[in-house]
């Protein structure tokens, strides 16, 4: 067996700056009451010098915009369950351990992906865009790999060789112990796992209890306790904070789209569908309203709950700013075997996952990529992935292949459209200055062509 | 006797295909050109391998706008070395959701293997491979993972080529003053036709400007020619 031990270790900063869909430049911190300690920092807060495990008052000496949210072990919880729903549609055996940790078995996994690496890299894939920071760590059970990822070793260790000598490189502190079982260890001077592995069983035995056995053969391997696996439940809940307060139900509307995506995906993966939604909206301080969305017969698309939606939203008066939205379908139905197109889609749905796990496991994970719509004027720059929303009219004139280095222009041409001016970039020290044109070469090819500030005339792209 | 029964046999074969047959209906996706559909029964070969014969940057991709955006819109699209890097703004106004587009650069010999694996898998509905050779045994299997797998597989190629591939349809695109000339090089049950012209303008031009300024001044510009 292999599992993979996933320990998210910022999930309600991770979730937070989704929803309010842009990377923060304000120190946040999730903040535990009880204990009188911060639990997260984001990127800014972390470089202002604020550590997870600091007093409130150290904190807020140090940092004066310092913006602070209470930790909620039902918020993690949630997105935690999110996280898991997601993953099921990749993966078959995954544990929750709540608030903050998923393990999922890869070996299993590895028939459907061809190789465990591929396995893996299908994980990443789903998780990345949910934007979630984690540690992880690879062993050939649950208690081991979660040994290896609270050391923080977040490396994918396939062979027993290497997850051996993985272990033996942690500290007890990485053990899931009690304090007085750490006491009992440091009392006969166990400090590393690779200690601990040494010593035979019967000698345990003398010393420690049962649990603590069981536990450490777990570690090492010899025995598998059993974990719950987790099921997607029988009805569907959802619930997004959006990141700002919302007074306008059309600013609702990519909150809910990926409400009902989440929703099509779960109707699918369960070959059910439903005719009926529920949608709740969430106010600082009224009570909350319900929103009912019903259509005739029995849907599973996302496309057809996004127009009846947004039709009903279009009547709905807000009476005070949003603050979440939640999703809620008690009623499954299973599908009407007509409706053929169902099971094309799904089988679909895992195929394009498999074909690109298989491209990318032989071809290296360069070699295949997606296409990305910045917001960008710099022509070498249109494709490349960035943080910016994607801008809504991308300029109409650009050629379908980029050629990257641009080569001299040596033909002779007849310009068809131009001049297009392109100077910017002057905020990153890439700055272009150039006349774009469409030329039109004598042998009948459409060129994108450039003339940069030396008078020099380069082709960048090509028509087709 | 023997001969009646020979020729018979011949007759059975599945590629051997005679004039004053007409052939089977199969499912085809409509170019959007009137003339060429007319002369291909129809469209593409909506499963199979159709080859064409082009050079990058004539509009190429342009002319089966139809074809490549119009059915099947739930299923990728994979682009395999394709002749410089897919740009974004062009998917987006060619009608291509960038969700379903894949493209993947490699070694030539790889490229038939990717191209093979993306027919095979069923989640495709059209592969756009850029071959720079493609032998009769490469170009049946390609034909045969497309045609079992509903998908439709373009291959370009500019030059090296080889003659009477077992392809369902090949095409010559040659550039026209008015836009392309293609000539049907072969296809499966039917006749070949050449220099089929068809309008088509796949780039923005300077018309509109031009056209303001006679108006203006009364006599036509003419944009300067750079070399």
């Amino acid at each position: 067996m292999l599992w993979v031990y996933i320990q998210f270790t910022r999930l309600t900063l991770d979730f937070l700056a989704r929803t309010a869909g842009h990377p923060d430049h304000e120190p946040v911190v999730i903040y535990h009451p009880q204990n009188n300690t911060l639990v997260q920092c984001n990127d800014a807060a972390l470089e202002a010098e604020l550590k997870p495990g600091m007093g409130l008052a150290h904190a807020a000496a140090l940092a004066s915009n310092l913006q602070i949210l209470n930790y909620s072990e039902d918020t993690e919880r949630a997105h935690l369950q999110a996280i898991a729903a997601r993953l099921y549609q990749v993966a078959s055996d995954i544990v929750v351990f709540n608030p903050a940790a998923l393990a999922v078995r890869l070996d299993n996994l590895s028939q459907y992906y061809g190789t465990l690496t591929a396995a893996w890299s299908t994980l990443t894939r789903e998780l990345s865009p949910m934007g979630v920071t984690f540690s992880f760590g690879s062993g050939w059970s649950v208690e081991c790999a979660r040994v290896l990822a609270m050391a923080n070793s977040n490396a994918l260790n396939t062979d027993s060789q290497s997850i051996r000598s993985c272990l033996a490189r942690c500290t007890v502190a990485c053990l899931q112990l009690d304090n007085k079982q750490a006491a009992s260890f440091s009392r006969v001077g166990i400090q590393t796992v690779k200690q601990l592995l040494a010593l035979p069983l019967a000698e345990l035995g003398q010393r420690f209890s049962n649990e603590l056995i069981r536990y450490i053969t777990a570690v090492r391997g010899e025995t598998f306790p059993t974990h719950p696996l987790f099921r997607p439940g029988d009805t569907f809940q959802r619930r997004v904070d959006v990141g700002y307060e919302i007074d306008n139900t059309q600013h609702l509307q990519p909150y809910i789209t990926g409400l009902l995506e989440e929703l099509c995906v779960y109707l699918r993966l369960s070959n059910r569908c439903t005719s009926e939604l529920s949608f709740t909206l969430y106010y600082r301080e009224t009570d909350a309203d319900t929103i009912q969305v019903r259509s005739a017969e029995p849907q599973f698309q996302v496309e057809q709950w996004r127009t009846l939606t947004e039709l009903q939203l279009d009547t709905v008066q807000l009476s005070a700013p949003v603050i979440s939205v939640g999703l809620e379908v008690k009623q499954l139905e299973a599908l009407n075997p007509d409706s053929q197109d169902f099971f094309e889609n799904r089988q679909q749905y895992f195929a394009h996952k498999q074909l690109i796990s298989r491209l990318q496991a032989r071809l290296g994970e360069q070699s295949v990529s997606q296409p990305h719509l910045a917001n960008e004027h710099r022509v070498e720059k249109l494709s490349e992935p960035d943080d910016l929303p994607e801008p809504t009219s991308p300029s109409r004139w650009q050629p379908a292949f980029l050629l990257d280095p641009p080569l001299p222009l040596t033909t002779a041409t007849q310009i068809t459209f131009g001049p297009v001016r392109i100077h910017t970039g002057w905020w990153d020290k890439q700055s272009v200055k150039r006349d774009y044109f469409i030329a039109k070469s004598e042998d009948g090819r459409y060129l994108q062509v450039y003339r940069d500030h030396h008078q020099q005339w380069w082709v960048q792209g090509l028509y087709a | 006797m023997v001969m009646t029964e020979l020729l018979s046999e011949i007759n059975k074969h599945p590629l051997i295909w005679r004039g004053r047959d007409t052939a089977a209906p199969s499912a085809k996706l409509a170019t959007g050109h009137a003339i060429l559909d007319r002369h291909l029964a129809g469209g593409l070969p909506s499963a199979g391998m159709v080859r064409v014969q082009s050079v990058a940057g004539i509009g190429e991709l342009a002319v089966f706008k139809g074809v490549i955006t119009g059915a099947r819109q739930h299923k990728l699209c994979v682009f395999i070395n394709p002749p410089g890097k897919v740009q974004s703004p062009w998917l987006r106004q060619f009608g291509l959701p960038l969700s379903q587009v894949f493209t993947v650069s490699c070694r030539p010999d790889e490229a038939l293997w990717a191209a093979e694996q993306a027919l095979k898998s069923g989640s495709c509905h059209c592969v756009l491979l850029w071959a720079t050779t493609l032998s009769a045994k490469q170009a049946r299997r390609l034909q045969v993972a497309a045609s079992y797998n509903h998908a439709l597989c373009l291959t370009f190629q500019a030059d090296r080529i080889e003659a009477g591939l077992p392809v369902a349809l090949d095409l010559r695109l040659v550039p026209h003053v008015h836009g392309l000339s293609i000539e049907i090089v072969k296809q499966q049950g039917r006749w070949t036709a050449r220099e089929i012209t068809i309008p088509l303008r796949h780039t923005p031009t300077n018309a509109a400007i031009t056209r303001a300024m006679t108006g203006a001044h009364d006599k036509p510009q003419h944009l300067s020619s750079v070399g």
